[in-house]
Formats: C-alpha cells, structure tokens, sequence
C-alpha cells in the first residue's frame, strides 16, 4: 500500500486530497479546489468602482491541488475517486474533462447532491465575471499570466498565484461549465451512510457518518489484504448532522488521518474575547469519554453571534452572512429567527443563491441524515428544520439572485441576507458589500481561515463591523489519541505537521499502534499489515479433506486441489470436479522414527538380516525379504534422507516408502 | 447448518404476518403483525416461541418490514404486554408511520368498545421509542455475528425486504412488495445476493396482472363519468399509502381535465399523514423526487379537507374516508347516508377482511347490509373496486426468485390453494425446492453450503490445520517453512545398465567454468576432463531415466 498526500488543503472548504494506492487500484482522496485563492481576482464592481486595488481584473481561473493529476495521463491511471464532503467534489469536473477519465467516483447521496449544488451556484456566480469580460479564448493562456504581468503583483498575491517557487502557476484552470458537471455526476455512485459499495470485485467502500456536516463521510476502505480508514473531519457532536460514526470504524488496520483541523485552531475569535478557555467537559459515550469540550464553545459562540446581530438590527443597521458551511447557516438561521422572535423584532430575512430553494427544500426530507434531535422531529410529524415555517411566515424569502423579477425593488432595510460567496470575489454578497459598507451599525459575519486584509481589501474603505468566527471542524487534539486507542488500529499514517501535536498530547498511550509519517507529495510505503489472505472454504470441499495428523500432535494437515474465485472482496474456495488428480509428490521431513519403521517394515515381512549383521550399523540396517526373492538391501539415515541401495524392485519400494510414510511425517 | 422456520402467522393466509427464524444460531423474528378480521384471537401465539415468556433471550432481534397493521399490529403487544425488550428494527419512515396506523386502529377498536384492544395508546407510543430506525442499504451490526440490511420494496411508503446474514448462512424475507413503479412508489429493488433462504409473500400467487395504466383508466374513467352524473364517490380508505397514490392520481386528473367537483380529505389523519409523506419524499419514486425541486406533490392542489356538515350538502364530489374496509367510524357513517341513492359510488381500493361491510360489498350484488340489529342498510349505489394493487402478481414472484436463485423458498402471506400452484410451478419452472408451511408449524431447511460461480481459478495446495489457530492453506514448496521443519528425502539407489552412447564427442562444447554442480564443489585441482564426463553422463542419464539423479552416487 503507498500514500501520497497531495496536498494538505486549509480548512473546512479546502479538504486534504492524496493518493491512496491499494491492491493495485489507485483511489484519488478528494477533489477540492482551494476557493480562498480566487481572492486574488478582484470583484466586478470594484473594477468600475476605480478602487485602489491591485488585484487582477481579469475572469477569475481557479486553483486546485499543487500536484494535481490533472494531465490526461495522470488522471486516466486514476480507477477510483472518494469524496467525503461537497467541497471534496467541487474540482471533479476538472477530472471528469479530461481524456480517458473511466474513475469511479463513490460520495454519499447527499454529499453529491450538495456538491453538485455548490458546482451549479459556482458556475451561475461565475457568469457575472463573462457577462464583463466576455469569454475567454480557448486554448491560450489569459494576459495575467504572463511573466510580465506576474512579476507587477504584489508579494502576497504572487505567493497565492505561484506559490513559493512557482509550482503553484500549473494548478490554475479555468472554470468548467455545467454540462462539465452533468457529465462528471455520470460518474457518481452515491451510497447511503453504512452502505458497502465494491468496486471491481475487490474493493469494498463504505462511508460512516463524520458529523462535519450533514451527509459528510469517513471510509472504510477494504482491501484484499486489509481494511483501511479514511478518516477525515470528523465532529463528535454536530448540532445539525448524523453524528460521528466512530464505533463502525472500530477494528480496521490502517488509518489514514487527514483531519487537519489541529493546524488551524487557536485563532477562535479575531475581533472578540477567547472563548478557547472555557472548561472543557467530560462527556460519557457508553464506555468511552471523549472530551466535548467544543459543544459548549459552540453554544457560547452561537449566542454571542445572535447577540451581535440583534445589535445590529436593533441600530437599524443590516446583517450579511456569506457563510458557506452549510450547517452553520442552518442554526444561525434558526437561532437567528429565535432571537428575533424572542427580542420581537420584525426583522426580513432574505436568502440570495441560485440553488437556495433547491437546498432548502432538500434538508427537509433527508431525515435519515440529520441528527438524533432532527430525527425525532420526523417521528412525532413536525418539520425537520424550522425554515419551513418562516417561509410560511414570509420571515425568510427565497431568491435566486438579486436581479431577479420578484426581488423587491427596495429591500426593506433592516435586514438579514444570507447569500454567497463567503470568498467575497461574486454572488450576491459583492452587491450587499458595496451597499453597506460605509455603515458602521452593519454587520458581516465571516468565516475563519479566511485572510480577511485581503478578502475585503477592495471593498475599503471599511465601516461596517467584521465578525470572523470559527467553527470548530474537527477531531480536537485531546480527542485524538482517545480515539485511536478506541479505534485500535495497527498502523495510522499521520500527517507531518502534526507529529508535535500527536507526540506532546498528555494522554497519547498509543501503545498498539505505530505511527508513520507523512508529508506533502512524498510517497510512503505502508507496510503489509497482514501476511495472508483470508478465504473461506466451501463445506463441500471441507468434506472432502483426508487430513492427517502430525507428530506435533495439535496440527493436522491436508493435501487438497481447489477453486478459488473472488467475489466481493472476499476468497472463495470450492471443490474442484476431479479432486483425485493431486500431485503425487511425497514430501517427508523431520525424522524417521526407526522403531516404528522396523514395526512396519516386519508387518510386511521384512527383517533385519541378521546374516550380514556386521554391514548394519547405527545409520544402516541390512535388511530382507522374508517370503520375497529381491534383497538383500540396505537403508541408509541420516539426518536429512533416507537413501535405499541394494537391490530392491518396484514392489518392495513402494512397501518401503509406505512403511517410512507410517514412520514419519509427510504428505 | 440448517434454518429454521418458526411461522407464527401468515401462514397460508393473509393476515398477523410473523415468522421466527433460526440462522446460525441466531433467533429473528419478521414482522409482528395481528389479524383484522378475527376480533376474537388476533395476535400470533408467542407462547411458541418461549413458554415462559422470555423472550429476550431467546430472540436476537425483531424486524418490521413496513406500517400495516397486519404487519406492525402486534408489535406494542408483543413489548408492553409480553414484555420483549430486545432490539426492534424498521425503516425510518415505518417508524414514522406505524403509530399513526395503530392508533387509527386503536380508535376503532375503542369504538367497537368490545374490549378487544388489548393495549393502550401510551404502549403504542412507549414502543416506538424503542424502534431503531434504519436506511435502505445500510449495514446494521446487530451484534457480532448478525448482519442485517434493508431493500427498497415499494408496496407502501417505507416498505422494506429485509435481508439478514449470520456467517455464510444468508436469508432474505420481503414482507409485501411491488414490482412495477406506481404513483408515488418505485418498484422493488435488491441486490443480486446469494441466499439460502427467500421467503416471500404470495397474496397474487396465481394471478397476472394487465398493464397498469390500463387500470388506472378504468379507475379514472369511473370516478369522472359518477361525478359528471352528479353522483359523490366515497373511498373509505386507510390514512397511508393507498390515500396518496389515489390523491397523486386524481388531482394530475383533474389539472388535466380541468375539473371543477371538489375532492376531501375526511379531517384529521390523512391531512396529518401528509406532512410525513413530506418529510420521507426520499423514499417515493424518483419521478416524485425529481418533480420536487419547485413544488411538493404532496401537496394536492385539488384536495380540501371535509367538513362533517358537507355529507348533506347537494352536489358531486369525491371524498377519501378512513378507515378503510368500511370497518366502522367516519367512512361508515357517510356510507351509511350515500349507499342508498343510485348515482352514488363507493370505491373500494384494496383488499377487504372477512367480516366487515367492505368484504360484504366486494362479494357482489348485495342490496341490503345489516350492520346490527337494528341497522339496516340499503344499498343502491354502484360499487367499483379498484383491480390494481400495491403487492406483486405471480410473475413478479417468478422474476423476483430467477433473479436472486436462492437455494430455498419459503411462501407466505397468501391462500392456500394458490400457493399451492405457486409452489409446484416454482418447483417446475425453476428447481427450486419450495415450502408452504401453515401457522405454527416449523420448517427445517438444510443449508450445507455456499454458492460459488464456476469461472474460479484451479489450484492445488496442502491445508494446514493447527488447534486454535486459523486454518493455512499454503504450497507445497511453502509447506516446510510454515511448519518451521527440514524436508526429510526418500532416495533409491539402483544399479542397473544403460546405454550411454558417445559421451567424449560433444565434450568440447561444454563451459569449463561450471565446477558447481548439486551443492558440491570440485576443487580447481580436480580433473577438469573427467569431470565434464561426468556432467555429460548426467545428462544422459537425466534423459533415460526419469527419476532425480542423485550426485552422490556418483562419488
């Protein structure tokens, strides 16, 4: 088994992408396009709006992965895709494109549907860009990429555009468009949580629930010589999701850590006090303790984020929310519309996006998906999520974009509008900024791992208030090693980067379990963690068996011709129609027993010649044939053989090997 | 191994589906269902299973396939009077659903006031909270050994097959499915997986059905031609399932035709019932999950719900009434005021228990019903039933059991003679042996195998078997390092005449540099000549005699 990680991402939207090669089948781990770097192309109306900007006006290209296999060659050796998250799939089309592309791409249903969501709003958003600049030419680079032009920006963009050494100018392409996308979900095979699905015979896929977010997966991937967990993101309470499935990945010998959520934390809130120092809490799940300390973090943040809103609207000023995490915008809407509710405030909330009523709508009947809370709510017939009662309400209304027919001409201000990009570059947001950013009672609520000096850089000057709030998105360092030694595995492959995390967390007993390490774009060799093959064997063939005992008197063997098929990722082996036609081989080892040997050999009449007493010695008997006429002849030992000279016939040499056969062990 | 079926209900008949089936060790019970027609003696006789009532032990789990009552009807029964508190599982939307049935159930019940419920409301709602509820296709570890794994059945909304697994031995029971698509419902789907045991259901044993649509046109036609003569049509039917197919069917009917004559929800359960269809549009058919981005098809654009004061009211209309079957309640009450004008229509939209006034009607010509007595009805109004039905037809059996060729088959739910037919065509048609045990009988199977296609590659090798470790099955040249031991030879040593030929001639020809042969060394100082004599005659005689040359004889 090898790993190569491709890339390392940066948070919840830029998931970790590797290569994962197992039983000669090459799985490509995630599809991302790193989306924050398209902070570099600077929003249309900026362009218009003359502001001292340095980024490049121009139709945005996108980057996706440093070394991503997006040659024809590289991507046709690829037989197997695995997407955990919507944003996991969003560079698929980039794949799906390309020559000879035959992968099979296994993702959840929802995180598919999802995915597909996200492609279809990127590409409605990317629209704006071409209605100004026109399409691009095929086939030649774009003037920004020119050497010349390159070497003007400035160096945090150049670090963006090329990287440190310039590796980073290949990633860039341009968009795909939506027949890309139709084409590339042809490719999908979309699985429900715990479902196996196997591929070429061989390879099982399973995804378990990862709680990041709702239909997001873990793997377990089973190989003919093992099982390995992909374990990516994963949260142990989510307020919206299935929760993390952590139990059913129990057992599996590798594990394949991508959660890289540890490297971004410690950055809680920019603006506002830390509340990384609240206690954390010991929760009990059967006989595991995990520490939860996120839960009460996340209820803390989600109040004093409702509170902040509440603020603003009660300042008269607005709310704009690009969030993009899909469940966080569901329970700050929720809690959102509590607040105001509770604060009796008659406060419009608007959602912008072209695929909003689609979304919507689609979260309220997947309870199968959501979490115990939201489950329950399918059981005793109330909706799942509240927002079909605000759109019944007229609280929340739904749009497809800001130039559509039944918008209001004047949205009635105050308000609350939940629209994309959360990477301010298009989508309804760059209006809304234009629109408030000079009031200072406003409010924009963005997410972390964003480089905010450089994500607003074209909207200053600046007035209205930034809120930059994190989420927690992942396995928290106290967790990790509890969970592996839960998990119990024999090998976990961990990232580089976070081997001081891993060997300085207090409570690493990770005694069973080696850890290997790895970095960006270097191959690691995963060790073989089993020596054989398990297969199971048919009760007709078992029947059939002649086993035999050995000396050692616990082990008995059988010589046996069989069928060996596959099927499901597992060995068969069943009776073959002429099982009578074996080698006929003998093999003998260890020591004759001479005593047993004289035994037999006088039960078919043959002695010991006394006559010629003086020719046997210790390692030589003279033996021959009572009633017979051949012999005399002699057996010779020694440690490692039995040599029969003299003169011995066919007859007798078959009375012979059968009696050393009875004399010792052989098969 | 064997399996063994315990059938508790449903056993060549229609009716308390329940069968307890033993699989590698591992007790499951399918369905639990109670009998409608039979006020007197309604539930399956657990005492078969444990005399003394403990049924934790005994069962590793209970499975329910979907919400009919003939299914589920038991189940609060069985763990609130019985006492079961073992693991019970169903799809999420029969979780959903069947208390809404058992409480529609336990109403009528309490009105009849026979004392014939035998538990309360709160049993129905503290049983369901013990249900896990499960995905189609998804994995459920119910313990070490028992795997189980729901399929898509159509039948109903949240119907499943459910299929169970304990080592090599496999079995997969249907419960009630339907092979074609209909309104809202796709048809049966399953995996082509190799099982020992298939136990179906057999209401249409010996039946074909024509082309759906055909029927559906009949239905429509009917329903179209009794309200444009100014006639109401009343269709007493159960809150789920059959209510929204009809729905879908008539309110796409009245867009099309532009029809004027309202449609009625009878208040209350069928309204309610929608809000779940809305919540599970997931599992209706993909036309309707497509369909759905802009608009929910469970919400008829046609349908309002009824007033009790419109049962007087002149003028067509087209009423859904529960309960079904006419057993009693509302759908009664508004039989009991239309039955007797001409133009007037009942539609019956499945299958009628003995014993109530659906059954009675069914049955033909009937003019006059006497509910007890002192109630007399007449019967004038024309009675239609609807011949397309949510459960498969005899071909869709056949199909369904060429297509997984399991080893045995097991029927149920149906009558007696058709299965009988069903099972001596199965045995026919498809070699495949074929029971069709009645109520409380066991049936014992043999299972000594598992099925391997033929297109495996031939090997041949030697098994080592070593107390309490895994069997190893290795090649024979591996066979001495796995048992950590030095192969011990057998050699002969003959001597005999054989024709050796001219050796000296194609001396020459030989490489001078080979000294090593058969792990002897020569020394340098040895006689390079003879020794390619040597060498050559080994060869010759390597050609003659077909047996190892061994070297040292040669010495």
């Amino acid at each position: 088994m090898k790993l190569r990680c491709l890339g390392k991402g940066g948070g919840f939207h830029f998931p970790a992408c590797h290569i994962l090669e197992i039983d000669g089948f090459r799985i490509l781990l995630e599809c991302p396009i790193d989306l924050s770097a398209i902070a570099v192309f600077s929003p249309i109306s900026a362009v218009f709006d003359d502001a001292n900007t340095e980024l490049i006006n121009a139709v945005p290209w996108y980057k996706t992965v440093t070394n991503f296999p997006i040659s024809d060659l590289e991507a046709s050796l690829i037989d197997v895709v695995v997407v955990s998250t919507p944003s996991g799939m969003l560079g698929l089309p980039f794949l799906a494109r390309t020559k000879n592309f035959s992968a099979k791409v296994y993702a959840t249903e929802v995180t598919a549907r999802l995915g597909k969501m996200a492609m279809e709003e990127l590409v409605e958003m990317h629209g704006e860009f071409v209605k100004v600049y026109g399409l691009e030419e095929d086939g030649c680079l774009p003037k920004w990429m020119d050497m010349v032009e390159l070497r003007k920006l400035s160096l945090a963009l150049k670090e963006i555009v090329m990287g440190e050494n310039g590796e980073d100018l290949a990633s860039w392409v341009p968009l795909y468009s939506t027949e890309d996308i139709n084409e590339s979900m042809k490719k999908f095979c979309v699985l429900k949580y715990a479902e196996e699905s196997c591929y070429n015979g061989a390879l099982i896929l399973t995804p378990y629930a990862s709680g990041l977010e709702i239909g997001a997966s873990n793997w377990k991937i089973s190989g003919l010589r093992g099982s390995v967990t992909y374990l990516t993101n994963s949260l142990f309470r989510s307020s919206h999701a299935a929760k993390f499935d952590f139990r059913s990945l129990q057992g599996n010998d590798v594990i394949l850590f991508s959660d890289f959520s540890p490297l971004h934390e410690n950055q809680l809130f920019q603006d506002n006090e830390n509340l990384s120092s609240m206690p954390s809490r010991r929760i009990s799940d059967d006989s595991i303790d995990f520490l939860e300390s996120s839960d009460v973090d996340e209820d803390e943040k989600m109040s004093f984020l409702c509170s902040c809103v509440i603020d603003s609207v009660k300042r008269r000023g607005s709310v704009l929310i690009p969030i993009g995490q899909l469940g966080i915008m569901l329970l700050l809407l929720e809690e959102i519309s509590k607040s105001l509710k509770s604060s009796n405030l008659q406060v419009p909330m608007f959602m912008f996006s072209p695929v909003a009523e689609e979304k919507m709508g689609y979260v309220n009947f997947i309870p199968e998906w959501l979490s115990e809370s939201h489950r329950q709510k399918l059981f005793s017939g109330k909706p799942l999520f509240s927002h079909a009662d605000l759109f019944e309400e007229k609280r929340l209304q739904l749009f497809p974009d800001i130039n559509s027919s039944d918008v209001p001409m004047e949205l009635r201000e105050p308000c609350i509008v939940f629209c994309p990009h959360w990477s301010l570059r298009s989508g309804p947001v760059v209006h809304f900024l234009h629109l408030w950013r000079a009031n200072k009672d406003c409010l924009l609520i963005l997410e972390k791992g964003i480089d905010a000096d450089l994500t607003l850089s074209p909207f200053t000057p600046l007035a209205l208030k930034v809120l930059q709030c994190s989420f927690v998105c992942g396995i928290t360092i106290p967790n990790i090693s509890l969970l592996l030694n839960f998990l119990h595995p024999k090998l976990v492959a961990f990232p580089e980067d976070l081997k001081k995390v891993i060997l300085l967390s207090k409570e690493t007993t990770p005694s069973p379990s080696s850890f290997l390490f790895y970095t960006d774009n270097m191959t690691l060799h995963v060790p073989k963690v089993n020596d054989n093959f398990e297969a199971y064997m048919s009760m007709k063939l078992a029947s059939q068996l002649q086993p035999r005992k050995l000396q050692q008197q616990n082990i008995a063997i059988a010589r046996s011709g069989a069928q060996l098929s596959l099927q499901r990722g597992k060995f068969f082996l069943d009776s073959i129609p002429t099982p009578d036609k074996l080698s006929s081989r003998k093999i003998h080892w260890g020591s004759v027993d001479r005593k047993q040997l004289l035994t037999a050999l006088e039960e078919k009449g043959i002695v010991v010649d006394h006559d010629t007493s003086s020719l046997t010695r210790d390692n030589c008997y003279n033996l021959k044939n009572v009633n017979g006429s051949s012999g005399p002849f002699q057996l010779h030992f020694s440690a490692s053989e039995t040599i029969i000279t003299g003169h011995a016939d066919e007859t007798l040499v078959s009375i012979i090997c059968e009696a050393i056969d009875s004399a010792a062990d052989g098969i | 191994m064997a399996i063994e079926c315990l059938v508790l209900g449903a056993g060549q008949e229609v009716g308390k589906s329940c069968v307890v089936v033993t699989i590698g060790g591992k007790k499951i019970m399918f369905d639990c269902g109670m009998h409608m027609g039979r006020v007197d003696n309604p539930y399956p006789d657990f005492s078969r299973l444990s005399p003394t009532g403990d049924f934790d032990n005994v069962l590793s789990c209970v499975i329910i396939t979907h919400c009919h009552l003939d299914h589920v009807g038991a189940l609060p029964f069985f763990t609130q009077v019985c006492g079961y508190r073992g693991p019970i599982y169903m799809t999420y939307p029969t979780k959903a659903l069947s208390p809404i049935m058992l409480e529609d159930y336990h109403k009528i019940l309490t009105e009849k006031s026979n004392g014939g419920e035998k538990f309360t409301l709160n049993d129905v709602k503290e049983c369901m909270k013990k249900v896990i509820p499960v995905n189609i296709k998804e994995s459920v570890q119910v313990d070490k050994d028992l795997q189980i794994r729901a399929y898509y059945a159509g039948h109903v909304l949240g119907a499943a097959m459910f299929y169970a697994k304990v080592g090599e031995s496999t079995l997969v029971y249907t419960g009630d499915y339907s092979m074609t698509p209909d309104r809202h419902l796709g048809a049966a789907e399953i995996d082509r997986i190799q099982l020992d045991l298939l136990i179906t259901e057999s209401t249409y044993a010996t039946t074909t059905r024509d082309s759906r649509f055909a029927l559906e046109r009949e239905f429509l036609n009917v329903v179209h031609k009794c309200v444009s003569d100014g006639g109401k049509v009343l269709m007493p039917t159960f809150s789920m399932g059959r209510t929204q197919e009809l729905a879908i069917m008539l309110n796409d009917y009245w867009e099309r035709m532009n029809l004027k004559v309202p449609i009625y929800f009878s208040a209350g359960l069928t309204l309610q019932a929608n809000v779940y269809y809305k919540m599970l549009i997931g599992w209706t058919s993909q036309r309707i999950k497509q369909s759905y981005v802009k608009c929910n098809p469970f919400d008829f654009k046609h349908v309002l719900p009824f007033n009790r004061s419109y049962i007087d009211s002149p003028g067509p209309c087209v009423l859904f009434a529960t309960p079904g079957m006419l057993t009693g309640g509302f759908s009664l009450e508004v039989f009991m005021k239309w039955a007797p004008s001409k133009e007037n229509l009942v539609i019956l939209p499945g299958y009628c228990l003995a014993g109530t006034v659906g059954h009675q009607l069914m049955s033909g010509k009937v003019k006059t019903i006497n509910l007890d007595k002192n109630t007399q009805i007449d019967v004038q109004c024309q009675i239609h039933q609807i011949s397309f039905s949510p459960h498969t037809d005899s071909k869709g059996i056949m199909d369904l059991i060429q297509f997984l060729s399991p080893y045995h088959v097991m029927l149920m739910h149906g009558e007696k003679l058709n299965m009988e037919k069903l099972k001596g065509k199965i045995q026919s048609e498809l070699g495949t042996p074929c029971y069709n045990p009645a109520n409380n009988e066991t049936q014992d199977l043999k299972t000594s195998h598992f099925h391997v296609s033929r297109n495996g590659n031939v090997g041949e090798g030697i098994l080592i078997m070593e107390k309490e470790k895994r069997a190893k099955f290795v090649h024979e040249d591996e066979l001495l390092q796995t048992l950590n031991t030095e192969e011990h030879k057998v050699k002969i040593a003959g001597c005999f005449p054989v024709d050796i030929g001219k050796l000296q001639s194609s001396v020459s020809s030989l490489q001078p540099n080979l000294i090593e042969y058969g792990g002897h060394k020569f020394s340098e100082n040895a006689n390079l000549g003879k020794f390619n004599i040597l060498q050559l005659l080994q060869i010759k005689l390597n050609e003659l005699i077909n047996i190892e040359i061994v070297c040292q004889g040669f010495r």
